[in-house]
């Protein structure tokens, strides 16, 4: 029987990287194909070459028992093979319709027929169980939303081949439940898609077979129910897998943090307290008020804060700099959109939040910078050629050690983490789960945002869950399952 | 200088890319004109006209790093210039005089840092507004005419006055020496102190500075104060050089304050520049000018060749950026 696709012995060379060896994969219709691999493995580059954003530099590409060339990523649109990217490639002040269809649009008498393109539209979103105007303008949509329109533009192209990389990094579960029924209808029609995800536990409900390619080699290609998940994930990180999370023995002791009231536009909270040595989770949807709540207490974004107490003493939290001076660090979700300076070296973000500190009388001291700066990279284990190599050459693990460096340096009492290992591949995870670990146990009071069920279940002592703004139960992790969380969540 | 201490100005790469690029243009100039370009008078006239532009560059740069931009430096100019002039000729002692015009040169450029961070208004508006504002002012202020202090009838102030724009001090004329200080002072302010690791964070990336404790408004604030303060530096010494304020000195400077920082290596996106490359910048500039000059080439082509290059320089960052990206 022909494949729908194959490719044979596909090598890509970068300046003074090969990024892949020698890799070959195939497709059959009506097939799932999960790829997994850390970060950097070479996954991204992979499906980079089958859209025709790269070229291979050897190998071959057989689609539907015909070799083929692809220029271009508009060549294998044509040809049917789709990628949906981790990043948003959407026009923001386009409507959802224009964005699908862009420069193929309807027309009629050389104008565009906007009735039966926002009527496409609806067909398409439907079938993804979204009820959106098509005329709604992309940045009015939630990023759960845009990714649903990614997805549409995708089908819209009635593909033969798609590939998802990270489809659902940003998708809640019942989002992601719509997006999987897409997935079987998409199957049933003879559709095979490669799936990139870091998210393991979700490509059990979905794939067909699995590869696993570590340092820009293929590992092996298996059905998926021959191999078990931390077989998986040993074969990602080339050794054992012991356990997802870290065992940790906690010594939580008296509240650090308490806010009497909370409350602006989007949140209204009551008596929320942080114990030291505690690892607080805030678990909840996405628009649940569990960012927005983190922004507010932060002095990010304006709230009517009454009576906060840290470490017993009145606090004040008006704005970022009273937050940080009264002992609050804030990691962000987003590293690269508020987190990071990219252009910007390791040093430079490390001390980011430090330049007072590291200055006298105005003028800002290099070599303690550099001190500081090394002394983190090296209790945090940044791999980094320099302390002066730009931020944006580095994995995805070591940006958010460098995020988390930036805030050990103060004098830290509570430090947020919001979606700490959001895009974060498995080996950096456990690390970055460590080091949480390492610092409740210096007394620090942690507030944890995840997405992850498992992760907050792995991870912390006490969840509340949050919905349109307020809290809308508070469980103890010993007792908690996944299903109570959802329920108050929903 | 200190490599790291570079790490964050244009990469010693395209850093010595331009200076590259200068020495090349003196060589060439040489050649051609037969040796009187590189006669020491010569040299000296070169850095001399450079002079208002590098002052302007160097305010432009804090400001571009920050992501920013001043089109009103022009307008600071005038104004900076028919101020102390017009306060000298109401029998103010100069220094004081000097003061004042500085005071309200840091006051307009307040006001485009309040009307930027405070207001929100993007920067290129706020300035083209403040543009067209403070040359109103400045026109009002000298009634549409220039304000001489030649015909002054105290002629020891005179002489003063005039002494701080063609005077000399061990054969350097005094504003080249007022150049190079300043200079020297916001070079330091960029590269070694808390105030100058602000500017490239919140030109680098302004939410993650933000979240990171650090006063964006202040930060932005003080680069238009400091392209105010330099402006009218600027306006000082014009108006000393001709012993006269003109109410339209500086009229498309903004131009010349731009391009030699860009020429220099500074980022028209924020996060990237330096001070001396936009003095080599300034000196490139001058450079040109001064050769084309005595080469007698046609001021119209003149003007062709000095736009060309800006957007020269700037497609070659712009290129090299990516390439780094990809």
């Amino acid at each position: 029987m022909i494949k729908l696709l194959e490719m044979q012995n596909v090598t890509k060379v970068f300046p003074g990287v090969v990024a892949l060896g020698n890799v070959s994969l195939d497709l059959n219709y009506g097939e799932v194909h999960a790829i997994c691999g850390e970060n950097g493995a070479g996954k991204s580059t992979l499906m980079k070459i089958l859209s025709g954003v790269y070229k291979a530099t050897v190998g071959k590409i057989i689609f539907e028992g015909h070799p083929i060339i692809l220029n271009n990523t508009r060549s294998a649109q044509q040809l049917g093979i789709s990628i949906i990217f981790q990043e948003f490639n959407l026009c923001e002040h386009l409507s959802i319709s224009d964005n699908i269809w862009l420069d193929r649009q309807p027309k009629k008498f050389g104008f565009i027929n906007d009735k039966k393109m926002h009527q496409m539209t609806s067909e398409i979103l439907s079938e993804l169980g979204l009820s959106i105007d098509p005329r709604t303008l992309v940045n009015n949509l939630s990023v759960s939303e845009q990714q649903m329109v990614e997805i549409a533009r995708a089908i819209s192209f009635d593909s033969k081949i798609l590939v998802l990389d990270e489809p659902t990094a940003t998708l809640t579960d019942l989002e992601i439940d719509n997006l999987f029924d897409v997935i079987f209808k998409l199957k049933a029609k003879g559709v095979g898609m490669f799936y990139i995800s870091h998210r393991l536990d979700e490509l059990s409900k979905i794939a067909d077979r699995v590869s696993v390619i570590r340092n820009g080699q293929h590992i092996t290609t298996r059905n998926f129910q021959d191999i078990t998940l931390d077989d998986i994930v040993s074969l990602m990180v080339g050794r054992p897998f012991a356990d997802k999370y870290p065992k940790f023995n906690r010594h939580i002791s008296q509240v650090k943090l308490h806010v009497k009231e909370l409350k602006n536009s989007t949140v209204h909270i009551k008596d929320l307290t942080v114990k030291s040595g505690e690892i607080l989770a805030l678990a909840g949807l996405i628009g649940s008020g569990r960012t927005e709540l983190a922004r507010a207490l932060f002095g990010v974004d304006y709230a009517e804060i009454k009576d906060v107490t840290l470490d017993g003493y009145p606090a004040d939290f008006k704005d970022p700099q009273s937050s940080i001076k009264s002992g609050l660090g804030y990691i962000t979700e987003d590293r690269k959109k508020d987190g990071l300076a990219l252009n910007m070296n390791v040093e430079e973000n490390i001390n980011l939040a430090h330049i007072p500190n590291l200055s006298s009388y105005g003028f800002f001291s290099e070599t303690r910078a550099k001190q500081n700066a090394t002394k983190y990279i090296t209790n945090l284990k940044i791999k980094t050629f320099s302390i002066y190599q730009p931020v944006n050459t580095l994995s995805g693990g070591n940006q958010q050690k460098i995020v988390l460096a930036k805030w050990l340096s103060n004098d830290i009492k509570i430090l947020i983490f919001d979606e700490p290992t959001r895009g974060i591949d498995v080996g950096a995870k456990y690390e970055v789960y460590e080091l949480i670990n390492k610092l409740s146990s210096t007394g620090i009071g942690i507030i944890m945002i995840s997405s992850d069920l498992p992760e907050i279940l792995g991870m912390s002592d006490r969840i509340l869950v949050m919905k349109d703004g307020s809290i809308t139960g508070e469980l103890d992790t010993k007792t908690a399952t996944q299903e109570a969380i959802l329920n108050l969540a929903i | 200088m200190n490599k790291h201490h570079n790490r964050h100005t244009p990469d010693l790469l395209s850093q010595g890319l331009v200076f590259g690029v200068l020495i090349c243009l003196t060589l060439l100039f040489t050649v051609f004109t037969g040796g009187k370009f590189i006669k020491v008078t010569n040299l000296i006239t070169i850095v001399s006209q450079v002079v208002p532009y590098a002052l302007l560059g160097f305010g432009m740069t804090f400001v571009l790093i920050i992501g920013g931009i001043d089109l009103s430096v022009g307008s600071i100019l005038g104004f900076g210039g028919i101020i102390c002039a017009k306060m000298i000729t109401l029998g103010i002692p100069i220094w004081l005089s000097i003061i004042i015009s500085l005071c309200f040169g840091a006051l307009v450029g307040f006001i485009n840092g309040y009307c930027v961070t405070k207001l929100s208004v993007v920067p290129f508006i706020v300035t083209l507004g403040t543009q067209f504002a403070f040359r109103g002012l400045t026109q009002l202020i000298g009634d549409g005419k220039p304000v001489s202090i030649q015909a002054m009838k105290n002629k020891a102030v005179v002489t003063q006055f005039i002494w701080l724009g063609n005077g000399e001090i061990f054969g350097i004329p005094v504003p080249i020496i007022i150049m190079i200080i300043t200079g020297i002072i916001l070079g330091i302010l960029l590269s070694k102190t808390a105030y100058g690791r602000r500017v490239y964070a919140v030109g680098s990336n302004e939410e993650a500075a933000r979240l990171s404790g650090i006063n964006i408004i202040n930060t932005k604030l003080i680069a238009y104060i400091i392209s105010g303060l330099t402006s009218t530096i600027a306006g000082i010494l014009l108006a000393a050089k001709l012993a006269s304020a003109q109410s339209n000195a500086g009229t498309g400077y903004e131009l010349e304050g731009i391009a030699v920082a860009v020429i220099g290596g500074t980022s028209v996106t924020g996060g990237v520049g330096g001070i001396l490359g936009t003095v080599i910048g300034s000196f490139i500039m001058g450079v040109l000018r001064n050769g084309l000059n005595l080469l007698k080439v046609n001021a119209f082509i003149q003007m062709i060749v000095i736009g060309s290059i800006i957007v020269l320089s700037v497609w070659y960052d712009t290129h090299r950026r990516k390439k780094i990206q990809l």
